[in-house]
């Protein structure tokens, strides 16, 4: 266990790096001139030069890469160009709404998830199990944006019974339908492995001695088959809270929330550079580390897992 | 069964028609592949028939006829500037499936290609290929999407080139997978003892028997495209106006939703459909034509 986590963390810092540096490469070698676009209409020579010279652009690209390495060792992310912040702030102000939103989003995907597959299994061959099934199929195959208008039209403006958008300073009506809305795909997905995995268990020794013994169905689901089919939701729970904590940009921008998805739409549609490069590599470094985290957690948890054979 | 045989090789034009046969033989045991191959045939041909099928334009601004609820002349209703909303679906399938089809054959080239050589020459080159394909995987979502539409730019080209810079590596690690196996066969082993050169064992031998498993995954990778690329319009990061595509038509109807729900509900409606269309014919290919996808093969 312990030479496999090990070797799971040494993995990580050269990939960690590449992704710092493919970063890096995407925002400053692709054609497009941040200063350009920044400066816009107000556009003159000088204005142009001391901004190239201040956010050195003149300067090569390896020593731009080797500045950009050094302060990133530091935490240091840079200065937004529109604010004059420093973008580490602004994540660190954005990044409480976003976890909040993700929880829920979490604690909803498994709640509902689980008790639809319990029940589903249960039920299975009935209208219901065809429904969570066919639902599911539909479920994912649904725009999150789209989902998010839906939830807006009917809660919001057809019944009025919850705020439309916004933070509404942290209250419970405002966090509903966003994290529904992000919780959908993920719940629909932990429902169908919930139900194929308490399936699968049923035919197990273990459940068929559960029953001789006289315990009644839904006892054996929930108690037994349940219980060992925890592992795959884990799993599945786990990867999708990184891509909450990553990718809500959609869900945090229909719905107005101060996140951190909606601070990077925000750095793009003004082409604020260090904002972009910051937002983007400390989510996509933050969904590595749920996602190492989920591995190890599972190896633990499962001695069946054969560890460092991954590949 | 056709199980490919050891030496297979491309199914040349004089099999396209027992092929189309075979395939509808076994779609027809498939209800969902059913359901699946009648969506995506309704979408397509309503985005190529689009100017046949529609008596209006797709651009053309006719303020008498602004906001109209769907009826009789206009199914789907109008929107802000009197454009017919079914008319913009339908040239928004065009948009979006040239986007998806254009990208993943991009992805299909980028990824079959460095899969060949990763799984072929093995060591130092596989290394490379793989540990870039990590990296490109290592990015949460639409994350690296929306860094490379910020980068370029948002027009069509562009939607083409990242998302098929983002799809090759998914592709990559499937082909390498399975040529991993491949190269270990006896056909293999016989024809390089001949003396064939690397380049003919890759393209002649190999290539073939990747075919099936890239185009069910052809077809898996396109409702996602499908579905990235009119996130990316929502956004405001992918088509650009009066280009009609269905992710800026929801973001451009949420003004009016109250009003005229129409303008944000059909194209989401669509977008659903179609993705649903390509992921239940995905499914379908995998099950009939590649049950053990993504292992192996012994």
């Amino acid at each position: 266990m312990l030479a496999y986590t090990v070797r799971r963390l040494l993995l990580f810092i050269p990939l960690m790096l590449g992704v710092a540096t493919i970063t890096f490469l995407l925002l400053h070698v692709l054609p497009g001139d941040p200063v350009l676009s920044m400066v816009g209409e107000r556009y003159d020579a000088e204005t142009i030069a001391r901004l190239r010279t201040e956010m050195r652009l003149d300067a090569p690209l390896y020593e731009r890469y080797a500045d950009y390495l050094r302060d990133l060792a530091r935490l240091d992310l840079g200065r937004s160009y529109v604010t004059g912040k420093p973008v580490w702030d602004s994540i660190r102000e954005r990044f409480p709404q976003t976890l909040r939103l993700a929880l829920a989003a979490m604690a909803i995907a498994v709640l509902a998830g689980v008790t639809i597959g319990v029940l589903a299994a249960w039920k299975r061959g009935s209208p219901f199990d065809y429904l969570l099934v066919g639902g599911s199929v539909v479920g994912v195959s649904m725009p999150v944006f789209w989902l998010g208008v839906l939830l807006i039209y009917a809660f919001s403006m057809r019944l009025g019974v919850l705020p439309a958008s916004g933070y509404g300073g942290g209250r419970i009506a405002y966090l509903l339908l966003p994290a529904v809305t992000l919780a959908a795909a993920s719940t629909a997905y932990v429902a169908r492995i919930t139900r194929s995995s308490v399936l699968d268990e049923i035919n197990e020794t273990y459940v068929k001695v559960a029953r001789a013994k006289g315990a009644g169905e839904p006892r054996i689901l929930v108690r037994h088959a349940l219980r060992n089919a925890l592992l795959p939701i884990i799993t599945v729970v786990g990867v999708d809270f990184g891509s909450y904590l990553s990718g809500a940009v959609l869900t945090e921008s229909i719905f107005a929330w101060p996140g951190l998805g909606r601070f990077t739409l925000d750095a793009i549609l003004k082409r604020d550079l260090p904002a972009i490069q910051g937002a983007v590599l400390f989510m996509a470094i933050l969904f590595m580390l749920v996602n190492l985290a989920v591995d190890l957690l599972y190896a633990r948890v499962d001695p069946r897992v054969k560890l460092g054979r991954s590949s | 069964m056709s199980a490919p045989a050891a030496s297979a090789r491309v199914p040349s034009r004089p099999l396209a028609v027992p092929a189309a046969l075979d395939f509808i033989r076994r779609l027809q045991a498939h209800r969902a592949g059913i359901v699946g191959v009648v969506l995506v045939l309704v979408v397509v041909m309503g985005g190529i028939f689009a100017p046949w099928i529609t008596p209006y334009h797709p651009t053309q601004i006719s303020m008498d006829d602004a906001l109209l609820p769907p009826g009789p002349s206009h199914p789907f209703g109008t929107d802000a500037f009197g454009r017919d909303v079914l008319c913009r679906v339908l040239y928004g399938a065009r948009f979006s499936l040239q986007v998806g089809v254009v990208s993943r054959l991009l992805a299909l080239f980028i990824g079959t290609f460095l899969g060949l050589i990763a799984g072929y020459f093995g060591g130092k080159t596989d290394q490379a290929v793989m540990r870039l394909a990590d990296v490109t995987l290592a990015y949460p979502g639409l994350l690296l999407l929306i860094a490379v539409m910020a980068a370029v730019g948002p027009s069509r080209t562009a939607l083409f080139v990242s998302l098929g810079i983002i799809g090759w590596a998914g592709v990559a690690r499937l082909v390498r997978a399975q040529v991993l196996s491949l190269k270990e066969r006896e056909f293999v082993t016989a024809i390089r003892s001949l003396g064939a050169t690397h380049a003919a064992i890759i393209a002649r031998h190999l290539l073939p028997n990747v075919v099936t498993p890239v185009l069910v995954i052809f077809s898996m990778g396109l409702g996602a495209s499908i579905m990235a690329e009119s996130s990316m319009s929502f956004l405001g990061l992918g088509a650009q106006p009066p280009q009609p595509s269905w992710g800026s038509m929801i973001s451009s109807g949420l003004d009016y939703l109250r009003v005229a729900p129409w303008l944000s509900l059909a194209p989401g409606l669509v977008i659903t459909a179609t993705v649903l269309g390509f992921n239940l014919l995905g499914d379908a290919l995998r099950d009939m034509y590649d049950p053990r996808l993504g292992r192996p093969r012994r």
